[in-house]
């Protein structure tokens, strides 16, 4: 679908260089990403994200929201790349219209080894999930 | 696993893994159920290898407790003998006739 670009709030830029899936799922915007605090943002297409139920997809958030989390554990690799572990969701609420939807988090601790962050999903201010993660660092081999 | 699923390390997306899980788990609880709607209340996904361009993935899994509200799964995906993901999630029905944990659907 296009987005028409007045209707995404002040800062958000596209996000480019993703992935094919992050493509097929988006457009995704991203306001701040080398910043403290991150946003990223998506427009919830109901004929698009929409599950049987008429709610949105919770594969479309906890797909978006674990590149988010990634994104907040690289920052704290020390340049090393990471890999997911583990993504722990719950699902508090659903969203019915198109809406814009805003996906946050923070670092809850930064060990050698592995990078824990928890994240939140939110359609105006209301929560629609809330995720753990946890992403292993991956030191060179040798 | 085709391009599209495909993230910036060119492995299979975990979202895309995620959401399998998510349809395999909630799948089997809505056919254990005699097809009552329900939805995903939490789901836990534990990555063990990664998926790459071309794998066929299966999902296999299996109902652990079933309550009068809420339904326990757990699963596996699979690509050949190689187990991906593992992956344990709790579903609650619509239309529970005694909701009085303030699970806010809509608003």
């Amino acid at each position: 679908m296009n987005d028409s670009r007045q209707d995404v709030p002040a800062g958000f830029e596209p996000v480019h260089n993703a992935g094919s899936f992050a493509e097929t799922i988006g457009p995704v915007y991203v306001r701040d990403p080398g910043g403290e605090n991150p946003v990223t943002g998506l427009f919830y297409d109901p004929g698009k994200h929409g599950n049987p139920m008429g709610r949105m997809h919770g594969g479309v958030m906890m797909s978006v929201l674990d590149q988010h989390m990634g994104m907040i554990a690289f920052r704290h690799s020390g340049g090393q790349p990471i890999a997911s572990i583990s993504l722990d969701y719950d699902f508090v609420s659903g969203v019915r219209e198109r809406s814009w939807i805003e996906f946050t988090g923070e670092l809850t601790r930064a060990a050698p080894q592995a990078i824990f962050v928890r994240g939140e999903v939110t359609a105006n201010g209301r929560i629609l999930m809330t995720g753990a993660g946890i992403w292993m660092v991956v030191k060179p081999k040798g | 696993v085709k391009e599209i699923h495909i993230n910036p390390n060119g492995l299979l997306h975990g979202g895309m893994l995620m959401t399998m899980a998510d349809h395999v788990l909630g799948g089997l609880v809505w056919a254990m159920s005699e097809r009552r709607t329900s939805s995903t209340v939490n789901l836990v996904t534990n990555f063990l290898a990664p998926g790459r361009l071309g794998d066929w993935v299966e999902g296999r899994g299996q109902v652990t407790r079933q309550t009068r509200s809420l339904v326990f799964a757990r699963g596996r995906l699979y690509a050949g003998d190689t187990a991906l993901v593992s992956c344990s999630g709790t579903w609650k029905y619509f239309g529970d006739p005694t909701p009085k944990d303030g699970m806010d659907e809509e608003r």
